[in-house]
């Protein structure tokens, strides 16, 4: 029994931080940039279950503060995992209206970030610190754009 | 207790860790134009602009700074003498450095 203990010490160890696969959608306006988080289907699972707390598949006001609290909030050290570049040079974004809700048994977040698309720009969703995975699903744009993306993360240029 | 742990590692397995990836650095310095070509390639090429980097000389000293662009293979530099060293460094976490001897 120690022995099986120790084993899955180890092994937890070994994946000590937890991981998200996250399909993302965006939709880019004159002067905003649309997100849409939509957590996979396993962490979704685990989440609704530790955040809707009244179980009614409804996250209300509460519920989605505590999750913004703990699962987003600690983000901003790494900002969000949003990257801006407008022309050559990087500048910082901050995302605003948050809203997280459940559709088809899955976890979505939405916000925006306000960005004026004055010059050629890269915008870049992407986790330095390797703790999620975001798969672009879909781009809306008013502007021509360029993707460039992996299984865990993408960047769009956007020429205005 | 040991089809637990058959059963334990085989799904553990499957939620291993999402993001392992690969940088590859290439430096090169072009005398005649006093520039630096810094190359970075990698399986998610995205991640290269999350670095930024140090050119040091023989002293071992800094004498540029600059970031790697995000979407792009490669940034040219202007630079009066020839690097010896490359640190590569993600900036968020910059104690995660990849370095580079340049011949």
């Amino acid at each position: 029994m120690k022995f099986l203990c120790l084993i899955v010490i180890f092994h937890l160890s070994l994946c000590a931080h937890p991981h998200f696969f996250i399909d993302t959608d965006i939709r880019i306006e004159k002067e905003a940039i649309y997100h849409l988080w939509r957590f996979d289907a396993l962490n979704s699972k685990l989440l609704i279950f530790e955040f809707d707390t009244d179980k009614n598949r409804i996250l209300d006001t509460q519920e989605q503060e505590h999750f913004l609290k703990e699962h987003i909030a600690p983000l901003a050290q790494n900002h969000f995992n949003l990257f801006f570049q407008s022309g050559e040079k990087e500048i910082p974004s901050k995302p605003i209206d948050f809203n997280v809700s459940i559709a088809n048994k899955r976890l979505v977040v939405t916000f925006k970030t306000e960005h004026l698309f004055s010059q050629s720009s890269i915008f870049c969703t992407i986790d330095g610190t390797l703790y999620m995975a975001y798969q672009l699903h879909d781009v809306q744009s008013i502007y021509a754009y360029e993707a460039q993306k992996s299984d865990y993360d993408f960047c769009l240029g956007v020429n205005p | 207790m040991r089809v637990f742990l058959l059963f334990y590692l085989f799904f553990s397995s499957l939620y291993a860790h999402p993001v392992s990836y690969s940088i590859d650095l290439h430096v090169s310095y072009n005398e005649k134009d006093k520039s630096v070509r810094v190359a970075c390639e990698s399986d998610s090429r995205n991640k290269c602009g999350l670095h930024d980097f140090h050119l040091l000389n023989a002293q071992g000293e800094v004498f540029k700074t600059a970031s790697f662009p995000f979407m792009k293979e490669s940034i040219m530099l202007e630079s009066p003498q020839k690097p010896v060293k490359m640190i590569f460094y993600l900036r968020q976490i910059p104690e995660h450095t990849y370095s580079v001897i340049i011949e």
